[in-house]
Order: structure tokens, then sequence, then C-alpha cells
């Protein structure tokens, strides 16, 4: 039973490995082809949600999924980009593809000054102290009120544009927009995790000590994932301002980090599908279910909890079973270091 | 990384497929029980009003409350043969949508709301972050919005279409600064606002008329909406010696205060805003004894106006209990927005919109006009809770 499901999932992985070029190109032709499909605006605003927070997975992934690092805070990333990118925008008129790329660098910044105490922390602690972080950034929000407007919110949050063209959810370009950068942000992720930093991240999730002991400078690669995590978020959070005409602190609480949380672990975590995957759940059950009223909270709850209960890893977060595929630069190093033929590890995850 | 791109064509190709489906789910709001007042037979067709609120959650409350008028609106315009639109006349049907006072959730409602082209208006959101988010996406769409409650300065500039049968706050906390120095003879006055931007707004108007009566605010303190625990900021009231405190905040805020300064023994008035006049202020009211509770109000169901008395008992005898001041403002913009309908003599959204700036609507919550952006204007009473009841104050 478990053999023969292993072979269809082999053959699955293998067939999708091949095609791997004609998958990107269809997911190119689709997502340029979004505008024309004439969706329905809840279908586009759904869309886009889920897109927004499969890459809101791919962030906080990088942290918990490649580097075993616990977030609980990354609403206070997402707050940041969103109003580092709004603020921009409405009080210095900075064009948005500009703004949208200091939101991310500025997050990342802020990502990296978190970093620094996860050095000396680990597992729940550093969760509390990431914990804490959200909500100081929150009351930040709420209580500088000569930079963010405090409670009243930043509004009037223009669209962006290209050559002259405004991209919105009615014209539905804005989720062609957030499709793109969900893309480049699972290339990315899926490059940086089979690169020696991603290597190196794994090592420190398994094993910080013996990771040490092989030479990974475990200190820099923890706060570079820390770095990469808070930029692909701010990036997430600069998009997510301008889907709509007004943000507010209470639109980045707890509760946001807990559902991004939610997107990885049950999606799978350390994995791309997963993220798209457990988003686009965690956003389509609520709506599937509305008719249930207040007991789809209740449903929505036990589902979760089965969830645990049976499939800890996740809903798509099985073992891959191809063989790893090592980069033409790795495979060069070991060829010029004499060693005969780059041995195979048996499987990745 | 193929295996990505690949697993992320799939997952797009998906989403699509799922996308659909879901936006079929999620028109399905669930229908009142409009339909049982008519036989639909004598209508020519039918006009959606789409009622958004929160009706689970913290605020669920109100929403319940929203969605409650706005069925005992339809129902009697429903029984009185339904809404004429030149040579035709329709049944009002209304359709509830849960917000849950999360904003994510809110935009979605508003994308299903504007997905539906049978809904001529919309009553909502509660919450005036939400309805800043909603707000826009109607205006865009020219559905006519009427917000029974939001109280954010900009809200009714969003647009034309963006209109809120709810009192500026300014006027609301004047009224309650009176209570609180002229009536009650407060100097020093505490105020406690919750920190959402209602919450700001308030507290920021009460300062402004407390200091416009010539008395002293002494303290200001800010508390979570979701906060229950005041003992710290009892104590800084105390130790500020404040008379009177004004509460920027709903009944859940209010509620748990005044228990919490019966039990250390604080014993001043505290005046609230008007969304402190509910049902449930009452049961927290009988734990603490004595402390007095004064709110101003722009409806009070203890209003001796025959045409008051009759919508009190025909609300109380379908749901059970009295309608609070916000529920008679979203049971008014049900028939400001279908009288509008009525007077625009279409089913254009222009011209609907264009009516309603013509509103001069006798309703339970006092005369309304709408100035040029949209608000409406309002006469307030003053209530206090006496013997495990509201009575307007002395």
């Amino acid at each position: 039973m478990k053999k023969s499901s292993n072979r269809i999932l082999s053959t699955f992985e293998s067939f999708c490995y091949r095609f791997r070029y004609v998958f990107a190109v269809l997911f190119l032709v689709l997502t340029f082809a979004v505008p024309f499909m004439g969706l329905s605006m809840v279908n586009i605003q759904l869309l886009t949600l889920i897109a927004l927070y499969a890459m809101l997975g791919m962030g906080l992934n990088v942290l918990i999924g490649y580097t075993g690092l616990v977030s609980l805070g990354h609403a206070g990333f997402y707050a940041i980009g969103a109003y580092t990118c709004a603020l921009l925008m409405t009080k210095l008129s900075v064009n948005f593809w500009i703004a949208l790329l200091l939101a991310g660098v500025f997050t990342a910044f802020i990502g990296f000054l978190l970093g620094l105490p996860s050095l000396r922390l680990s597992g729940s602690y550093l969760s509390i102290v990431t914990l804490g972080f959200c909500e100081v950034v929150n009351m930040i929000l709420k209580q500088w009120e000569s930079v963010t407007n405090g409670n009243y919110g930043v509004r009037g949050i223009p669209k962006p544009t290209v050559f002259g063209f405004q991209l919105t959810m009615f014209n539905g370009w804005l989720l062609v927009l957030i499709l793109l950068l969900m893309g480049i942000t699972g290339v990315a992720c899926l490059a940086m995790r089979n690169s020696n930093t991603g290597r190196a991240w794994r090592a420190i999730k398994d094993d910080e000590l013996a990771a040490g002991m092989m030479g990974i400078n475990t200190s820099r690669y923890k706060i570079l994932s820390f770095v990469v995590s808070a930029f692909i978020t701010g990036i997430a959070g600069g998009f997510y301002c301008v889907t709509r005409d007004y943000i507010e602190p209470n639109n980045f609480v707890f509760n946001t980090s807990i559902l991004i949380l939610s997107v990885v672990i049950v999606g799978g975590l350390g994995t791309i599908r997963g993220m798209i995957f457990g988003a686009a759940l965690l956003q389509l059950f609520p709506q599937w279910f509305r008719f249930l009223n207040e007991w789809r909270f209740v449903v929505y709850g036990l589902l979760l909890v089965l969830m645990m209960l049976f499939r800890p890893q996740g809903a798509l977060g099985w073992r891959s079973t191809q063989p790893y595929h090592l980069s033409k630069y790795a495979r060069k190093m070991l060829a010029d270091k004499g060693e005969p033929e780059a041995p195979q590890p048996p499987a990745r995850q | 990384m193929a295996m990505m791109l690949s697993l992320v064509a799939c997952g797009s190709g998906n989403n699509g497929g799922n996308g659909g489906n879901g936006g079929n789910a999620g028109n399905s709001g669930n229908t009142g029980d409009t339909g049982d007042s008519g036989d639909s037979g004598s209508f020519d067709g039918t006009i959606k009003v789409a009622v958004a609120g929160p009706m689970t959650g913290d605020n669920a409350e109100y929403g319940i409350g929203f969605a409650n008028a706005a069925h005992l609106m339809a129902d009697q315009w429903n029984a009185d043969g339904g809404v004429t639109v030149g040579d035709k006349t329709y049944q009002v049907e209304i359709v509830e949508y849960d917000d849950k006072s999360e904003s994510d959730e809110a935009t979605t409602i508003a994308y299903n709301i504007v997905s539906d082209p049978d809904i001529y208006g919309v009553i909502g959101h509660f919450a005036s972050g939400i309805c800043m988010v909603a707000a826009p996406i109607y205006q865009e769409a020219h559905y006519v919005n009427i917000s029974p409650t939001s109280s954010h300065a900009d809200y009714s500039s969003i647009g034309d279409y963006i209109f809120r049968n709810n009192t500026v706050i300014n006027v609301e906390t004047l009224t309650g600064a009176e209570i609180a120095i002229n009536d009650l003879g407060g100097t020093k006055i505490g105020v406690l606002s919750i920190d959402t931007e209602w919450g700001q707004s308030a507290g920021n108007a009460m300062e402004e008329n407390i200091a416009s009566l010539d008395a002293e605010m002494v303290l200001r303190q800010e508390v979570s909406e979701t906060a229950v625990d005041f003992a710290t900021e009892i104590a800084n009231f105390q130790a500020a010696g404040a008379d009177v405190i004004m509460i920027a905040g709903m009944y859940g805020t209010v509620g748990p205060f005044i228990v919490a300064m019966q039990n250390s023994n604080y014993i001043v008035p505290v005046v609230g805003c008007s969304n402190a006049y509910t049902d449930q202020l009452l049961e927290y009211a009988a734990q603490a004894p004595d402390i007095d509770v004064y709110a101003p109000v722009s409806f009070f169901a203890g209003n001796p106006d025959p045409a008051v008395q009759e919508y009190v008992a025909a609300y109380t005898e379908a749901y059970g209990a009295a309608p609070s001041a916000l529920t008679t403002q979203a049971y008014d913009s049900v028939g400001i927005l279908l009288e509008a309908i009525e007077r625009a003599g279409s089913l254009d959204r222009e011209a609907i919109m264009e009516a309603m700036f013509e509103t001069d609507y006798p309703g339970m919550s006092g005369q309304t006009t709408f100035d040029e952006i949209g608000d409406a204007q309002k006469v307030f009473t003053k209530v206090t809770i006496a013997d495990g009841a509201w009575t307007v104050a002395e």
C-alpha cells in the first residue's frame, strides 16, 4: 500500500519535474489571462487573498520550514511593510514600485534587528519575543500619531500604475500583480532552499550544534533567515495596502500572525506547494461554509484539530521521492576536488 | 525549482476552479424571512437590500440588531404593497452578510454584494474601520451605502454614494459633556476611551467638549477594546480625583468598568455614548447598583410619541427586547433607502443616489436629512438606568 502510493508520488513528481518549464509558461499565460476571464469580483478578491496569504506563508516558511525558528509575530512585519508603502505613497507621493521595494528593504532591516536576539534564544522563548514584537509594532502604529495617524489609519492609498495604466481590483490587474509576486517568491524560495544557504538553514533546523560543528556560521544564517523572511513579508504588506483604500492598526493583530502560521502548518511545513494549498484552504473554507453561520468556525476548528492529529506534516507535506538535484556549480566543485561521481543522497525532503 | 513552478501552476489552476465555487457559495448568504409577509405573485419583482455587520463575534449584538430592524422595516413595506418604482411594484428582500468585524472578511463581503445586481443598497457596516474599508468598494460599483453607525470623520466624503444615518460624534459627546458638567455638576472629568478609531475620535471630541464647557479633564486613559480588567485605570482615576467618568466605549467596556468601579468602591457617575444604550448594559448595571450610568441617545424606546411606541411594540413582539438607538438608526436607514428608490422612480443607481440627497425622512431616530456630503443631523435625549431599566434622565 505504502509502496504503491510512493510509486505514484514518484511518477507524479518526475512528471512535474520534466515538464517544469511547460507548467511555468502555463502559469504565466493563465496569470495574464486573468483580467480577460470575466471572473466575478468575489472570485478576484478570493484569489487575491489566496495568493497574498500564500506569499505570506512562503515568507514565514523560510523561518519555520527551513531554519526551524518559530515566529508568532509575522503580522508585525506585515504591518511594517503595509504602513511603509502606504505612508511613502500618501505622505511623500513616492511611486508605488519604489515604495514597494523600500517597504521590503525597510522590513528586512527590522527583520535583521529582530534576528539579533534569535542568536541567544531558541524554541518557545524566541516565539515569545516575536509575539511581543507584533504587539510592540501594533502599539507604535496606534500611538505614533504624527506619523501613522494612530487609530485613524491611513486612507486614500493610490493604486499602482504601469505607464499610466492603473492596476485595480476591479480590472483584475492587481490579481495579476500578486500572482506574479507569488510566483517570483516561490521560485526564489526554492532556489534559495537548494543553494548553500538553504542547506545551511536546514542543517540548523535539524541540529544547530552539529551544523556549527560542520563549520556553518549559525548566527549569520539565522539572521539571514530573518532578513529574507521579513523582506518577503514586507513586500506582501506593501501589496496588501494597495488592494484597499484604507489600512488601520487593527488589520495587523495577533490573529493575523496565527492565520499566516496556520497557512504554513496546514499546507505543509517547508514546502512551496503547501503554502498555496494552505492559503486556498484557509481562505475558501469560510466562504464555502458561509451557510453554516457561526457553526462554520466550529467546523473550521475541528478540521484543523483533525488535521494536526492525523496529518501533522501538513496536507501536502510529503517527503520528496526524487533524487537530490545538485546544482551545476556544486557538481563542478565536486568534480574539481577529484571525487569520481557526486554521491547520490537517498532523497530530499 | 521546477517542481515548485509546476505546483504553482497546478495550484493556481486549482485555485481558479475553487475560487469559482467559493464565489457561488459566498453569494448564498442567508436570506431573510421576508417572503412570508405577502404572496409574491402580486409583485413584479424583488429589490434586495444588503445588511452587512458583525453577526458573530464581539460586536454581534449590533449586527444582529441591524438585521432584525431591517427585516421588520422590509416586512412593513411588503405588507403595504412593496416598493413602487414607476408603474411596477417590488417586494423587498433583506440579505444578511456577516463581516465578523474583520477587515479582510468585510472586503470579501463588499465584493460579494457588488457582484449581485439585484442589490440596490447596503445598510452597514458597524465599526468605523470596517466601514472605511468597504465603502470605497461600494462607491466604485455605484451601490448606495448607508452606515447606521460609522463615525470616522472622513467616512461620508469617500464618495457621493456613501451616506451615514448616524450623528456626528462632536454633537453626541457635547450632550454627554453637558450631562457630566451641567447636570451632574462635575468639575474634574476623567475620560476612558477604547483604542479603536471610533474610541479615539470620541475621546478627543469629549476632551474638546469638556474644555468648551469650562470644566477640567483630569485624566485620559486608553484601554483595549477587549480589556475586561480595569483595576489600574480605576486606581489612576481615583488618584486624579475625577468626579465624573466619561467613557468612549461599547457596552462591552462600559459594563465591566462599572462593575469594577463598584468592586473598588469608587462611586462616581459614569457618562457613556449612545452605543452604551443596550439591554446588555442593564445586566452589568445590576451588579453595580451604586454607579449611576447616563448616556445621550438619538432614539429612546420610552419616548411617548405614539409612532415610536408602535415601533417599539412591533420590535419587542418580533424579537423579545426593545430596540437600541443604533438598531433604530438601521431601521430608519432601510426606510430612507426604500423611499429614495421610490422617489428616484427607476432602478438606476445614479438616480437612487441623487434621490438620497433629497431625503427628509420622519424616522424613529428623529427627522433625518443629509447634508451635501451625506451626514445626517440629529437631536439627543439624555437617558439613565434606574430600577434595572432605561429611563429619561431628570
